[in-house]
C-alpha cells in the first residue's frame, strides 16, 4: 500500500495541488486538501490505473474542497458571532497581478469550480455534474453566469 | 481574444505558479492515522466548539430572527436598502439578484452592493408558512464607509414550490438590530438534490423483491426547519448490526458533519470488497463494506454511480 501511495503521490501531486489552488485561490489551504486527499485515499489506490488514479483523486479533491468550503462558512459564522475582524484575503494579494483571476477568485464557490474544471481540467458538462452533484444543465447555467460576469473584465 | 480564451490562460498562468509540493513524509507518516489528518481533526473540533457557543446564542435571539413591522413593512424602506429595480444608488444595501418573484431553486446566488458595517451583510429565507430555513451571512468585498460587493450561493430545502421571501439586512454594530432590511419576495422552488434525495423515499425490498417493514429498513427526509429537508436518513435494524439500528446518513451539503465520522462522497464507480444482499430502492443498490460497519454504499444500477453514506455517531433531533 505504502508503494502505491508514493507512486501516485509523485505521479499526481503537482497536478492536483494546481487544481486545489484554483479552487481555494490560497496556498496553505490547497496544500492541506491535497494532504488530506492522499491520506484518504491511500486504501484505494492500488486498485487503479494510472488515469483511473488521476480520475479518483480529482473527485477526492473536489469532495474535500466542498467540505472545505461548508467548515469555512461554519468557521465564519462563528467568527463574525464572537469576534468580527478583518479577513484576509490571500486571494486579494494575487489580484494585483491578475485582474481576470482575481475575477474568478471572487466567483461563488460553485461557479469558480465549475469554470476551473471546464476551462482548466477540460471535462465536460457531464463529468463536471457528477463531481459536483449536479445535473449538466445546472453546470451549463452555472458556467454562463460565471463568464457573463468575467466578460467585465476583458470588456475595453 | 474571446473571455473563455482569457480564463484559460489565466487558469493556466495561476497553475503554472504552483511549482512544487514535497510534504511526502507528512503523508507518510499519516499512513497509521484514521482517515483524517490531524489538521483537519482539529478543525472539525474548533467547528464542533463554534456550534456549541452558537445554539444558545442562536436561541436567544430568536425573538428578533425575522426583521419585521417597523424595520421595513412590506418592502424596502426610505433610508433603507431596496433591490435594484426600484432603489436608489446610495440605499445601503442593494441585492441585484435574484429578482423581485423569480423562482428559485437551491443553491440560489444572492448577489449586490452594500455599504454596512464591516461589510457584513445578513441573509434569512423564509418559507410560506415564515419558517426561516436559513440564516446565514456573506461579506461584501468592502465596507465601514466604503461599498462592496457580495455575492452568496446558498443551499435551502423546500419539499414544494412555494412562495418565500429573502431578506438581506445589515445587523446594527450597537444593538444586534436588523436595519436597512431588504425583502425580495420569491418563488421557492425544490432543487435537484432533493429529486435525487427523493430517488431513496420509496419501498426498500430486499434480495427476493420482499418489502422491508418500517422497523427493519426505512428511509426518511430530515425536517425543513433545521435545514435537513434534503438529507436522506437510512435506518437499518438488520442482524449486522445486532444492538440496535444504525443510522446512515445522505448528507451531501455536510449539514451533519459533526455527527458523521467521514463525509458523504460520491464515486464514479465500486470500489473495493464490498458485498450486496440484493436490498434495493428503485435503481439504487444497498451495498457494504465487511471491514467497515459505519459506512453503506448505495450503488445505482444503471450508471454504475455510487454514494458513499456515513453512518450518524448518535441520534440526532432538531427543534
Amino acid at each position: 500500500m505504502a508503494d502505491d501511495l508514493r507512486r501516485a503521490y509523485e505521479a499526481h501531486r503537482l497536478a492536483l495541488l494546481r487544481l486545489a489552488v484554483l479552487f481555494t485561490g490560497a496556498d496553505p489551504v490547497a496544500e492541506d486538501l491535497v494532504h488530506d486527499v492522499f491520506v484518504r485515499s491511500r486504501s484505494r489506490l492500488g486498485d487503479l490505473d494510472h488515469d483511473e488514479t488521476r480520475a479518483y483523486l480529482r473527485r477526492a479533491l473536489v469532495n474535500a474542497w466542498r467540505n472545505e468550503v461548508r467548515h469555512r462558512r461554519v468557521e465564519r459564522r462563528h467568527e463574525a458571532a464572537v469576534s468580527p475582524r478583518e479577513v484576509d484575503d490571500p486571494s486579494d494579494r494575487i489580484a494585483a497581478h491578475d485582474e481576470m483571476w482575481a475575477a474568478i477568485a471572487r466567483l461563488p464557490e460553485r461557479q469558480r469550480a465549475a469554470v476551473v474544471l471546464r476551462y482548466y481540467e477540460d471535462l465536460s458538462d457531464r463529468e463536471i455534474a457528477r463531481l459536483l452533484g449536479c445535473r449538466p444543465v445546472t453546470v451549463r447555467s452555472q458556467v454562463k453566469r460565471a463568464l457573463a460576469k468575467l466578460q467585465e473584465v476583458v470588456r475595453p | 481574444m474571446s473571455v473563455e480564451e482569457v480564463v484559460r490562460e489565466s487558469l493556466r498562468r495561476r497553475a503554472e505558479l504552483v511549482q512544487s509540493l514535497d510534504r511526502w513524509a507528512d503523508v507518510r507518516d499519516a499512513e497509521s492515522l484514521p482517515p483524517l489528518s490531524a489538521p483537519t481533526r482539529s478543525r472539525l473540533a474548533a467547528v464542533a466548539v463554534a456550534i456549541a457557543v452558537l445554539i444558545p446564542a442562536g436561541l436567544l435571539a430568536f425573538a428578533a430572527l425575522r426583521p419585521s413591522a417597523g424595520e421595513s413593512p412590506g418592502g424596502p424602506t426610505p433610508g433603507g436598502g431596496g433591490h435594484t429595480q426600484e432603489s436608489r444608488t446610495d440605499a445601503p444595501i442593494e441585492v441585484t439578484s435574484p429578482a423581485l418573484n423569480a423562482n428559485v431553486s437551491s443553491p440560489v446566488v444572492i448577489e449586490g452592493t452594500a455599504d454596512v458595517f464591516e461589510g457584513n451583510v445578513r441573509i434569512r429565507i423564509f418559507d410560506a408558512i415564515n419558517n426561516m430555513i436559513v440564516d446565514t451571512f456573506t461579506t461584501a468585498t468592502c465596507g465601514s464607509g466604503c461599498r462592496g460587493e457580495f455575492s452568496a450561493e446558498i443551499e435551502f430545502a423546500v419539499a414544494e414550490e412555494q412562495q418565500g421571501e429573502i431578506v438581506v439586512f445589515e445587523e446594527s454594530a450597537e444593538t444586534g438590530k436588523p436595519r436597512n432590511v431588504v425583502r425580495i419576495p420569491v418563488i421557492l422552488v425544490p432543487g435537484e438534490n432533493l429529486e435525487r434525495a427523493m430517488e431513496f423515499i420509496g419501498t426498500w425490498t430486499d434480495g427476493e423483491g420482499n418489502a422491508y417493514t418500517e422497523a427493519e429498513l426505512s428511509a426518511s427526509l430530515g425536517p425543513e426547519h433545521c435545514s435537513w429537508g434534503d438529507i436522506v436518513f437510512l435506518s437499518i435494524a438488520e442482524p449486522r448490526y445486532g444492538s440496535g439500528p444504525v443510522t446512515f446518513v445522505r448528507d451531501t451539503t455536510n449539514e451533519l458533519a459533526d455527527h458523521t465520522e467521514r463525509a458523504w462522497e460520491s464515486l464514479p464507480l465500486l470500489l473495493g470488497d464490498l458485498t450486496s444482499d440484493g436490498t434495493h430502492v428503485g435503481d439504487w443498490e444497498l451495498w457494504f463494506d465487511p471491514s467497515n460497519p459505519r459506512t453503506v454504499y448505495l450503488r445505482h444500477g444503471v450508471t454504475g454511480e455510487t454514494e458513499v453514506w456515513p453512518a450518524l455517531t448518535q441520534q440526532i433531533g432538531c427543534d
